[in-house]
């Protein structure tokens, strides 16, 4: 059975989608201090027109809590599919008023890259951004790496019915704490408490390395954002190879491995269960798969013979195997390099893109639970073909507890893994089909998918509309896990699609 | 008041654009010179440079990085830039480096490109033996068109009556609350 729509579950979705955009308003005020201490009044008016626009949003859809209809697991879905897309065109007003894009939709591709921490950018004229909207760029990053209806929950709990659902919704379905509230700070706090010390870090690395003392603390803080929230947003052109230096590379490797993990991976240990770590399938998991990515990317530059040191070999190759693995996207080689990569190691690249990070982390892709769950599978259904007919098999796994390898889960797993690769498949056509050859398509549209952020060499900003528009739904579906997209989608078959079927809003 | 909004947030959108990029690009995609190459000609044909000796032309990116007898400087070509390695001694007479409030010196140096440079740990970058000045940078000037003030004032003007209003409900419905409860509590006492 089919559920109706009618005007009030709108007026719902539309009031929390106006808070949400509210929230996100207020948040401008951080780059608009950044403006305003460095001077950059222009940067700050941009800033200012963008929080009068997303305060005066949330107000005409404000509606009053009692008129509103209890939300259910539909309307979380909605309002979290839905409100991403309104997030990135608010946000992307001081980026268009800037004056460093093109046009409005290219703003909205980088705003988007950078709340579904991908990290492809069609910015212009890097080298001459203020530092307003530097700090804007990196801060959409860290925000949309713990997600922004999860900012929007840790402030407006009491007037955003259905927390849990919403949360749900944008991908993050680990309750850490029996309380929505309790878990969204608990994922701030972790957060927070991170960015002070990967700042500090990467402030004195910084100043060793030759930089100014005012720039090593903001592009510390930074690229502190970039690699936590596993975005891959730089300050500059050259993407982490600006600094030229290996402790920088060497801090944001291990900035973005730990950022990849899962939220309640990092609060078990928070609360000290260190053993998780050796337990954890994820963890496992992510150890071989990063291991064989390295190996098959080592044998391939062996054959090649391109780089005749292992401090190359690191700096060169297992640096961006690991920035493809936890889908980071930070490149410490240029982007038509990748394309001249031996095609093992490219291959490697590609595969590592697609499987991404855990679950419930700021990373992309499959994810390395859905991968461990349908290996585990796999091996159960072995298991139950060589054990005797009458014999019962059961197989575990270990995620912050023992569980019972359900065949649901197996199967839902599956699924999401194959929505995945049908978006990877439709970016590689569309690419093929706008004149770029295979390998270099398939590497943008992983890329984009898995919300990775490495670059080819397609993405710019002159390339074709259609790749802009539809590398902005894969970020967008790849970010949310698909769930809340194919809600969406259904709400406007129900809405628009079959004449004899439709509910009329009002 | 909702129609004015959703107008002002239109034009907003809508809004006429001065593209500071597309003037930067003009400035260094020019035709090409000859035995002069900009950053984005010498790492997309790498393989052609790769060991020999090179012109390259740009903006001085942002500020220098110093290791030592030596620097760092990245050198800016519109759309991306360049690390290249030199002495000390050799940016001392660049001016102005790119920011967002001044406009680079544009230099001119000569050295030798690599795909991997053995002595940087495989980076593709140019090892500098000489540097010149060619076009002195200098300060930009903050640009604040009409319009852009225009549309902050009617913004700013129609958040603040909402604010205002929210503010004046929040305060009546505050009341209400209060009043209800102390009728409520005399209603109880009388019960009693």
């Amino acid at each position: 059975m089919i559920r109706k729509i009618d005007i009030n579950d709108f007026y719902l979705v539309i009031h929390n989608i106006g808070q949400i955009i509210t929230v996100l308003g207020l948040t401008m005020f951080i780059p608009l201090t950044v403006a305003l201490v460095y001077a950059e009044y222009s940067v700050a008016l941009d800033f200012l027109i963008g929080i009068c626009c997303c305060v005066i949003f949330g107000f005409i859809t404000k509606r009053k809590n009692k008129d509103l209809p209890a939300p259910t697991m539909f309307h979380g879905m909605l309002i979290a599919g839905v409100s991403w897309l309104f997030a990135c065109v608010f946000s992307a007003i001081p980026y268009y008023l800037s004056g460093h894009y093109l046009s409005f939709l290219d703003a909205v591709f980088d705003l988007m890259s950078g709340f579904t921490t991908t990290g492809l950018v069609l910015i212009q004229d890097m080298e001459h951004l203020s530092n307003g909207l530097n700090m804007w760029r990196h801060l959409v990053t860290y925000l949309g790496g713990q997600g922004i209806v999860v900012l929007a929950l840790s402030i407006l709990i009491k007037s955003t019915g259905g927390a849990y659902k919403t949360m749900v919704g944008e991908g993050k379905d680990e309750v850490l704490e029996p309380s929505i509230r309790k878990t969204t700070q608990n994922i701030w706090i972790i957060s927070v408490v991170s960015l002070v010390l990967g700042t500090t870090i990467l402030f004195v690395i910084g100043r060793i390395e030759g930089l100014s003392f005012g720039r090593s603390f903001l592009h510390g803080m930074w690229m502190f954002m970039s690699a936590w929230s596993t975005g891959g947003f730089a300050p500059h052109s050259q993407n982490i190879l600006f600094y030229h230096s290996y402790m920088y590379e060497y801090a944001n490797a291990l900035i973005m491995i730990i950022g990849s993990f899962n939220f309640a991976l990092h609060y078990a240990v928070w609360k000290g269960n260190q053993k998780e770590l050796f337990k954890n399938i994820e963890l496992k998991s992510f150890i071989f798969t990063s291991s064989s990515f390295v190996l098959l990317m080592t044998i391939g530059f062996a054959l090649t013979k391109t780089y005749s040191t292992i401090h190359e070999l690191f700096r060169r190759g297992v640096f961006n195997i690991i920035s493809a693995h936890t889908t980071t996207g930070q490149m410490t080689i240029y982007p038509t390099q990748f394309a001249n990569w031996p095609q093992l190691a490219f291959s490697a690249a590609c595969i590592a893109m697609m499987i991404g990070g855990s679950a419930a982390s700021t990373a992309g892709g499959f994810k390395n639970i859905r991968v461990g769950i349908v290996l585990k599978g796999i091996g159960h259904e072995i298991k139950k073909l060589l054990a005797p007919e009458k014999a019962i098999v059961t197989t575990k796994y270990h995620h912050i507890r023992e569980h019972l390898l359900e065949q649901n889960l197996v199967y839902q797993a599956a699924l999401i893994i194959l929505a995945y690769i049908v978006i990877y498949g439709l970016g590689t056509i569309l690419g093929m089909m706008c004149g770029f050859p295979l390998g270099t398509a398939a590497f943008e549209s992983i890329s984009a998918g898995s919300n990775t952020g490495l670059t080819a060499g397609i993405t710019g900003a002159s390339m074709p509309i259609v790749l802009k528009v539809s590398y902005i739904v894969f970020m967008w579906a790849g970010r949310l896990e698909f769930m809340a997209i194919y809600v969406l989608i259904g709400t406007m078959w129900l809405m628009f699609g079959k004449p004899k079927k439709r509910r009329k809003l009002m | 008041m909702k129609i004015l909004s959703i107008f002002a947030i239109f034009l907003c959108l809508c809004a006429p654009l001065e593209v500071k990029a597309g003037e930067s690009d003009d400035k260094f995609h020019k035709p090409h010179i000859p035995n002069h190459y900009t950053a984005t000609e010498i790492i997309t044909q790498i393989d052609k440079f790769n060991g020999k000796e090179v012109v390259l032309r740009g903006e001085a990116a942002v500020e220098p990085l110093e290791r030592g007898d030596f620097v760092w400087l990245n050198v800016f070509d519109g759309s991306i830039s360049i690390g290249v390695w030199m002495k000390k001694e050799l940016i001392t007479p660049i001016k102005f480096y790119s920011g967002y409030k001044t406009r680079g010196d544009i230099i001119e140096v000569v050295g030798t490109a690599y795909r991997a440079d053995p002595d940087t740990n495989g980076e593709l970058d140019i090892k500098a033996t000489s540097l010149k000045v060619i076009e002195q940078g200098g300060k930009i000037p903050e640009y604040f068109p009409a319009w852009k003030i225009i549309l902050a004032i009617l913004l700013l003007g129609i958040t603040g009556l909402y604010v205002s209003r929210w503010i004046s409900e929040s305060k009546k419905s505050r009341k209400k609350a209060k009043e209800n409860f102390e009728l409520g509590t005399i209603f109880n006492e009388d019960i009693e």
